[in-house]
């Protein structure tokens, strides 16, 4: 607990007088030619190097800026802070680093900015190490290919677009779909289950009282302890907004290369490239398509390319992203989502019109890909997930034949019917993330049949009856379940014991 | 049209002219004023001189609370000797008030602040 | 009455080439006897051919009816016993279900309250852990402002002491100091 003392104002003075003694040195330094929008242009500090760091003398103290056009007469600057108190005519200096940030375990529950400062009213943060801000990824030989899962708790996910630790998965949406509540969700998730992961979330010009009310809730959660925030508001820099997922992936590169795992999420990467646009339209870059400039793909490879598993060599730790993109009309085909598509191993596609029906978590079965995720699924989840997505799709096919009230013969119709209730068992209220067994239970029972019986409406009742049951009568089987490490089949005793706990339970539901 | 020269460029014509002893006030603003690059007048100025300062001649802005003495300038030409290797220096001296004491010695890109003033604002930016 | 007539002679006439002595004594007249005989005999076949199977069906298909009938009530008692039977294991099963449901039922209960007790007792300990953060917060900022007004207070005192107390000799030494230390 901190105390105030009167020690701790005498040590405060001393400090105070020590630092009047320090004599300068003979420094570069530039001046500030022009100041606006957040760029600062410097004349002079010809031995500036790209992405250092300057610090410029304002009537208030420093203010930082980092070097992001180095032209043969002048320096173009971004600010990191207000450009209020920064005049023209005022003294830059190099601070000789580039951009780092401070990394390691002491910031696990925090809440900083992309700077590393705290902004939860907490004590200041003194890590042992710093981070570089921009770094360049693992190598080739650094790497090994995704096999462990990163469940997200999402049964429409986990069993059907599964994601792995290392890959990088893109969410992508309109606006109020949900985006946000599959990422918090995962979170939570990794809190659930006790997986270890350490949460990595970049709110990027996100509403403040959004980020304060995810806070909140990962603490009721009891995941804050496992979990940095990296916030940004849209009343910050653009400056700020730009260096926020890099900041946030240097912290997180930190547990990776500790042989750690660590989950990043970019919440949103297309608020990150208007940043971006704006600090390059004010920079004089020529505009692109969109108005974006022309590296903007370059922006967002080079982010998500830090996102690896790493090899044995190496630690055998990862860093999994899952960057999310809003999309307008659900247009994934403007700039910035095709360019995320891209380099990302595969997206969950979210629909507005699935959402307005209900079905939530609104995923698109037939748009959404995992493409690395197959073999980090465990043997349990893939071996009841495996047919899922198949007869889902083709339901939905089928269901839109049905509509034109043409008389379906009986193998339509039961297709249609266990289509139904896989949608409904599909559907997953939000902070309820469900475990291995959970999903592994739920889908054998509806993609079995065993539950054919019970109506469309009553789906979700008869699932939590059957997973009641299994957990008061067979919690150490069902612990066993939850490692996942068992294909479930006809012939294994688990499946066994879910369709005898399944066809009990099915006798309260019929009608 | 012609081609906009940098200023990089221009500074180092006209440093070379300088040291060759020519007058190029009424040449540069002609150009200036002929190239519609009048505002960037004090910026070439400043070029000009760090052009110099490549070429041995340091032109040096030496700000204080009150007038030198010739002891302290002697002692601020042996300095800035030492430290930019200059054949010539010639010192400009600004006297401001607001510095306090000590002594505020500006060479074409560098400086050495030992004002009281700038510590006093080191001190400041400490602030938390 | 002709019966016995017709008997008597027939008898008479049979008895009569043996011991016609005893016969005739007997009154049977062998004609008589013969033709007597061979009136039963006839009679027998045509009451066998005529008469008997009229009989003989009508009991034959008595007996039938009292067999159905016991069938019928054998059945009947089967029936019954099955019926039994089925509401038994109806009853069981009804019973083995309602037993299924009140267990959902309590596994639910239980779970509801468990997740509510849960609840309020996080609750409580976020209230407490919230209590304690506001006040590290408060002390925190406090800390920070007491740092900045002690920075302030130097900055201020010295700006004043020096400003007074600052003559050219002093000055030049500072200078002399300054050019001297720095690189």
């Amino acid at each position: 607990m901190a105390e105030l003392s009167v020690t701790e104002l005498s040590k405060d003075l001393r400090d105070a007088i020590a630092q009047l003694e320090v004599a300068g040195d003979l420094e570069t330094v530039g001046v500030v030619t022009r100041v606006g929008d957040g760029v600062a242009w410097v004349h002079g500090l010809r031995s500036a190097g790209y992405s250092e760091v300057l610090q410029i003398e304002t009537v208030d103290g420093i203010v930082e800026a980092f070097t992001l056009n180095l032209n043969e007469d002048e320096i173009g600057a971004v600010l990191l802070g207000s450009d209020e108190g920064v005049s023209a005519g005022a003294k830059v200096t190099l601070k000789g680093t580039v951009l780092d940030v401070p990394v390691g375990p002491e910031l696990l529950g925090r809440v900083v900015d992309p700077l590393g400062n705290p902004i939860d009213g907490g004590p200041a943060i003194k890590t042992k190490q710093r981070g570089l801000v921009e770094r360049e990824a693992v190598g080739v030989l650094g790497r090994k290919h995704v096999h462990e899962p990163m469940m997200t708790g999402i049964m429409a996910i986990d069993a059907m677009f599964p994601i792995g630790r290392g890959q990088r998965e893109l969410i992508i949406g309109d606006r109020q779909t949900g985006k946000t509540a599959i990422a918090i969700d995962t979170m939570i998730n990794q809190g659930r289950q006790k997986t270890g992961v350490i949460n990595v979330y970049v709110a990027i010009g996100q509403k403040l009282s959004k980020v304060a009310r995810l806070v909140e809730r990962l603490k009721e959660e009891g995941v804050m302890d496992q979990t940095i925030i990296v916030a940004t508001g849209p009343s910050d820099p653009a400056s700020l907004l730009y260096l926020a997922p890099y900041a946030a992936t240097a912290m997180g590169e930190y547990f990776r290369d500790n042989k750690q795992h660590a989950l990043m999420i970019y919440d949103d990467l297309t608020k990150h490239a208007v940043a971006y646009r704006q600090m390059s339209l004010l920079l004089r870059r020529p505009p692109g398509r969109e108005a974006f400039p022309g590296d903007v793909f370059y922006l967002h490879s080079r982010l998500l390319e830090r996102s690896a598993k790493l090899s044995d060599d190496l630690g055998a730790g990862s860093l999994t992203a899952l960057p999310i993109i809003e999309t307008q009309a659900g247009d994934i085909s403007a700039y910035v989502p095709t360019n995320v598509i891209s380099i990302t191993d595969g997206q969950i596609f979210l629909e507005t019109d699935l959402f307005n029906q209900g079905i939530r978590p609104a995923i698109s079965a037939g748009l959404s890909v995992s493409r690395v995720g197959g073999d980090a699924q465990t043997k349990a989840v893939k071996s009841v997930g495996s047919h899922l997505k198949l007869g889902l799709s083709q339901f939905r096919e089928l269901a839109s034949f049905a509509q034109f009230g043409s008389d379906l013969d009986e193998a339509t119709k039961s297709q249609i019917d266990r289509g139904q209730r896989l949608t409904e068992l599909l559907k997953q209220h939000q902070y309820t993330p469900a475990g291995v067994w959970e999903q592994v239970a739920s889908i054998y029972a509806v993609s079995e049949g065993i539950f054919d019986k019970v109506p469309v409406a009553k789906i979700k009742e008869a699932q939590t009856a059957l997973l009641t049951r299994l957990w008061t009568d067979h919690k150490k089987d069902m612990q066993e379940l939850n490692k996942g490490g068992e294909k479930i089949n006809g012939d294994s005793p688990f499946a066994k014991l879910i369709e005898k706990a399944a066809k009990s339970v099915v006798k309260g539901f019929e009608d | 049209m012609a081609i906009r020269l940098s200023r990089r460029k221009i500074a180092s014509y006209y440093a070379d002219e300088l040291i060759a002893g020519r007058d190029i006030v009424r040449s540069l603003a002609a150009y200036l004023v002929d190239s519609r690059r009048l505002r960037e007048i004090e910026l070439i100025v400043r070029d000009i001189e760090s052009a110099l300062a490549d070429r041995g001649v340091v032109v040096a802005d030496v700000t204080t609370s009150r007038s030198l003495t010739d002891q302290a300038k002697t002692a601020i030409q042996t300095y800035i000797k030492a430290t930019t290797g200059a054949k010539s220096i010639e010192l400009r001296q600004l006297i401001d008030d607001d510095l306090i004491g000590g002594v505020k010695v500006a060479v074409p890109g560098r400086e050495l602040d030992a004002t009281i003033r700038h510590r006093l604002n080191l001190l400041k930016a400490t602030k938390v | 009455m002709d019966y016995s007539t017709s008997f008597n002679t027939f008898a008479n006439a049979a008895a009569d080439p043996e011991k016609t002595g005893i016969l005739a004594s007997l009154g049977i007249d062998w004609m008589l006897l013969a033709f007597q005989t061979i009136a039963f005999l006839i009679l027998v076949v045509l009451l066998g051919k005529f008469v008997y199977p009229v009989f003989v069906r009508i009991i034959d298909e008595r007996q039938e009816k009292i067999d159905a009938a016991t069938n019928a009530a054998e059945q009947a008692e089967q029936t019954a016993a099955a019926a039994q039977e089925d509401v038994a294991k109806l009853l069981k099963e009804a019973r083995k279900e309602a037993s299924a449901i009140v267990a959902t039922a309590k596994d639910e209960a239980n779970a509801a309250i468990e997740a509510s007790e849960k609840k309020a007792k996080s609750r409580a300990e976020k209230i407490v852990a919230d209590a304690h953060d506001q006040i590290e917060k408060d002390v925190i900022a406090a800390r920070k402002t007491l740092h900045n007004d002690t920075i302030d207070l130097v900055a201020m005192a010295t700006e004043k002491i020096i400003g007074k107390t600052m003559t050219g000799a002093i000055d030049d030494k500072v200078i002399a100091a300054a050019v001297k230390e720095a690189k």
